[in-house]
């Protein structure tokens, strides 16, 4: 594993937010409460306009030039040289460590994927937030997506996070490190295979009789989701954002 | 021949690949295994925890020592390498030498009669619980092999941290003999439903007697 | 029973569906997985030995041909006689030749991989030669007319009721018993007869030092060692790459490679052979002579492309396929290929071109559980991408790997370049993004691949985009959009 030693800005004035693309299409509400509780910590939070993808499923798929064209269209989007936060542990992934495969001369890219940060880590190293649990008391579980496991390294991040609040008990289901199933165009190109494998990871989350988990990444939850609704489980997931928006009963703009 | 072509061919093909400047990455030294404070303890351990059978004994009791092992095994073929004999004439009183030529002459009979074969370790390493034998000329290499029940005799001293430390200090290096083999067991498997079985081939009982001085 | 790559879907489903293969797996993968995590109880202390393994088999790529050379010259002074084979037809050939010159009836084989690449026992079956495999799990997968399953525990698919079984049918006088201890006794009992009897050994091996012209064998049966030491001809069988520079390699390859593979500190036997009987002392027992056989098969294609070099490191110590979810989920013999699970995926298209092997870069999530435990650091998933890059690529591009491109299809490129179109085009994702939402009641209705267990996911009705649409970038803290929601 290339996991690089990561360094941590402090606390900027702004930042930039980019949300994805499974966010846009089918979480808006996940983008506004990470803008709710960013802001909530004092920060300027900027989303430029323009935001499509970030060039993951093509990448994936082995498209690698039609990746690389639509990554430059996103990078141009963040001339500032603001932190971007991500909503994704996997597009987190293809925009810190990819984007370099995809472009390695390129310097400018380089200093692109450095300023690249998944929604929890920033939270926990750049902000150390403090949470206040106003919740009621909980069981919940993690889903860490493998991207952001493996190659961002933020499980311990969204563990740290949910481990301040006081009223929540966090459950480690079997087969915690074991992927979803979802791998972009894997999961309709060996669909079979997929789809055991997502029947597995809603067995185990659903074994810890937790009514929901929690996770970073929108991809892992629709393919969770879609199967917990498909074998008609009540258990659902959601994302960070939300959860911790939701425990900390932060007031939005909206 | 086919083989020189190909030969050829393969090297052709590698030299055209390979950048040609062997820009030497220095190799990352190994990690050094660690320095065991009670070596002699932590290889008996080892060797425990792998079903060998450990004895710690007096050479004057050496004897008395291998015959209880073999009373035990209710062994009445024992084979001792000459190296074992020569070293300890006593032994003669229970082993006796493999008979003369090679192993063409009596494969037959380590096969089907030997139930025991007596050979040395010419040193063992702590950190694994190994033993390291170098076969040769007076102490074959089927004799730790083929019959059922191995035992080892071991000097001390001759207990190396590791590997890497054994290697380095006896400097294997310049002259490999045509055969070194390092042992940390009796013979064994898992290849059925993963459940450990001790004799699959090999010995299924390895007794290491360590000696001291 | 014989598997193919190319009907790798086919084979996975119908594993996923035999719920005794499922249980077996799972059951052997957590063993294994739990096995290895004992003898790695800190992270720092793996990674310190993976980069010292990683930077000595890359050093020993770097110089292969020079490697190559000095381990012919320094086999040769030992009296080990080296053949080359550039394919498995070759390789083949050789070792039915030598054989052949000693008028040899009765061949046992220790457990290798490379022979079972080259698939030397049908080779030597076509010719009226009977081959034993002797490791317990090999010759288990011979008697049920199979193959192996996984790179060290070839008969992993099986549970002791299956072996049982098999060997009350298969072995003359043997009732059915499920207890471990008979069933390898009976397998001891049998095979010692073959090794006795036996006038060529085969194994394959898993080192061989240029410096000193030694063939190391790892192992924990001691049928490695009956085959190499018993019958009067041995002949190793090894891929190019197995080559390492010094002796001093070996103590760190060596226990990365058992404690990766089993979970051992250290194997029973390590077995370091460098001659023949009697090559320096008046030995009486030992092989008579001894032969190494070097295979390309494949392997200079990959070591042309500086990426698939990379694969040539592989240890083979099979932990990639015990941590892979597909493995685990499917078994080996879905793959269709010798080497199953990860390893597989990125070295089959090496050895039998990309045309039969298109479906396996694509059977991966790219989780990433396979490199983070590969003692040498292969880039597993990177590799994998590029892979699928190969097979998709168009008729313009020129590249080394056999069968690149085989796999294109003129739809699937179609879709990916309009997406490009889309998502470098904000408004024109915009628009796409709405329809998308507005035909959010109709979504239900098309059935994919995807719907094999899943319901599908539906849209918001409005997407992020549109919510945040006038929230300057950087002037306009609060931004309108916050009422839409
Ligand atoms: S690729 Fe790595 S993990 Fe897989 S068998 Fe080879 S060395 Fe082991």
């Amino acid at each position: 594993m290339s996991l690089e030693v990561k360094l941590y800005p402090s606390k900027p004035e702004k930042v930039y937010l980019y949300g994805t693309c499974l966010v846009n299409s089918f979480s808006p509400e996940t983008g506004l409460d990470a803008i709710a509780l960013l802001e909530a910590e004092g920060l300027e939070v900027l989303y430029p306009e323009g935001q499509t993808c970030c060039g993951q499923p093509a990448y994936n798929a082995g498209y690698a030039d039609e990746a690389l064209k639509v990554a430059q269209s996103q990078m141009a989007l963040f001339p500032g040289d603001w932190p971007i936060v991500i909503l994704s542990g996997s597009c987190g992934g293809m925009m810190r460590k990819h984007y370099r495969e995809l472009a390695p001369e390129d310097d400018q890219v380089a200093a692109f994927a450095r300023r690249i940060f998944e929604f929890s880590e920033f939270l926990v190293h750049c902000l150390q937030v403090q949470l206040v649990d106003r919740g009621e008391p909980e069981s919940v579980t993690l889903h860490t997506s493998c991207s952001g496991r493996r190659e961002l390294g933020i499980h311990d991040t969204g563990v740290a996070l949910l481990s301040q609040l006081s009223r929540v008990d966090l459950v480690e289901h079997a087969y915690a490190t074991e992927c979803c199933g979802f791998g972009g165009t894997f999961s309709v190109k060996q669909a079979d295979i997929s789809s055991a494998m997502v029947a597995d990871k809603g067995q185990h989350l659903n074994d810890t009789g937790c009514r929901r988990y929690v996770s970073t990444d929108w991809g892992c939850m629709l393919n969770i989701n879609g199967h917990l609704e498909y074998a008609q489980r009540d258990l659902r997931g959601l994302h960070l954002a939300s959860y911790l928006r939701e425990r900390t009963k932060l007031e939005g703009a909206e | 021949m086919a083989t020189t072509k190909a030969k050829a061919a393969i090297l052709n093909k590698l030299r055209a690949a390979s950048s040609g400047a062997v820009d030497a990455a220095p190799v990352s030294a190994a990690p050094a295994v660690p320095t065991l404070v009670d070596p002699l303890e932590h290889f008996v351990s080892l060797l425990k925890a792998n079903h060998a059978q450990v004895i710690q004994c007096e050479t004057a009791r050496l004897q008395t020592v291998v015959t209880d092992v073999l009373r035990e095994q209710g062994a009445t073929r024992v084979i001792a390498a000459e190296r074992v004999l020569a070293e300890f004439p006593e032994l003669t009183q229970v082993a006796e030498p493999l008979p003369p030529g090679t192993m063409e002459d009596w494969k037959e009979q380590l096969f089907n009669e030997v139930e025991v074969g007596i050979t040395s370790a010419h040193c063992a390493l702590a950190a694994t619980g190994t033993l390291v034998l170098r076969p040769g000329a007076d102490e074959p290499r089927s004799l730790s092999l083929v019959p059922p029940c191995h035992i080892l005799l071991l000097r001390e001293q001759t207990l190396y941290n590791d590997l890497t430390h054994a290697m380095v200090d006896q400097r294997w290096a310049e002259q490999m003999p045509t055969n070194m083999l390092l042992v940390s067991g009796p013979s064994k498997t898992a290849d059925i439903q993963q459940t450990l079985a001790y004799g699959a081939h090999g010995p299924r009982t390895l007794v290491v007697i360590i000696l001291p001085q | 029973m014989h598997s193919t790559p190319t009907a790798f879907k086919a084979q996975a489903k119908a594993a996923l569906a035999d719920p005794v293969i499922r249980q077996n797996f799972r059951g052997a993968m957590d063993f294994l997985r739990g096995k290895r995590q004992g003898v790695f109880p800190e992270q720092a202390e793996f990674k310190a030995l993976q980069a010292c393994a990683e930077t000595i088999k890359q050093q020993a790529l770097d110089d292969l041909p020079q490697l190559l050379e000095l381990l012919e010259q320094n086999c040769t002074r030992n009296g080990i006689q080296v053949h080359w084979a550039e394919s498995a037809q070759e390789a083949n050939e050789i070792i039915d030749g030598l054989i052949d010159q000693h008028d040899g009836t009765q061949v046992v084989k220790g457990k290798s991989m490379a022979t079972e690449e080259i698939e030397l026992n049908d080779y030597l079956g076509a010719r009226g030669k009977d081959c034993i495999e002797t490791d317990m799990g090999e010759y288990i997968v011979q008697l049920a007319g199979e193959h192996p399953s996984h790179i060290i525990m070839p008969a992993i698919h099986k549970n002791a009721e299956e072996i049982g079984q098999l060997f009350h049918e298969k072995v003359a006088g043997v009732d059915y018993t499920t207890d471990v201890d008979t069933l390898i006794n009976i397998g001891r009992t049998q095979l010692r007869e073959r090794f006795m009897a036996a006038d060529i050994g085969i194994t394959g091996v898993n080192f061989a030092v240029a410096e000193t012209g030694t063939l190391c064998l790892v192992e924990n049966e001691g049928n490695g060692r009956m085959v190499s030491t018993v019958p009067s001809v041995h002949i190793a069988v090894s891929g190019i790459e197995k080559v390492i520079a010094s002796l001093q390699d070996t103590p760190p390859l060596l226990s990365l490679l058992t404690r990766s593979a089993t979970g051992q500190i250290i194997t029973t036997y390590f077995n370091m052979i460098s001659g023949p009987r009697g090559y320096g002392e008046a030995e009486r027992d030992g092989p008579k002579e001894v032969h190494l056989v070097l295979i390309d098969n494949g392997r200079t294609q990959a070591y042309a492309d500086e990426q698939f070099r990379k694969t040539l490191s592989c240890i083979r110590c099979g932990a990639c396929m015990n941590h892979c979810p597909v493995y685990t989920r499917i078994g080996g013999h879905a793959y269709g290929t010798v080497y199953p699970g990860p390893i597989g995926q990125i070295i089959s298209p090496h050895l039998l071109g990309l045309e039969q092997t298109n479906d396996l870069p694509t059977a991966s999530s790219l989780c990433g559980a396979c490199e983070e435990v590969c003692p040498v650091n292969i880039p597993i998933p990177n590799l994998l991408q590029r892979l699928r890059r190969q097979s998709n690529l168009g008729r313009e591009a020129s590249t080394g790997i056999r069968g690149a491109g085989s796999a294109r299809s003129g739809l699937e490129a179609l879709v990916w370049k309009s997406w490009r179109w889309a998502c470098c085009r904000p408004w024109a994702y915009g628009v796409v993004t709405r329809v998308v939402a507005l035909a959010r009641p109709l979504l239900g209705l098309v059935k994919t691949p995807w719907n094999k267990g899943r319901a599908t996911p539906r849209p918001a009705p409005k997407t992020l985009n549109q919510l945040l649409k006038h929230r300057a970038t950087g002037s306009n803290r609060t931004g309108g959009a916050h009422g839409n929601h």
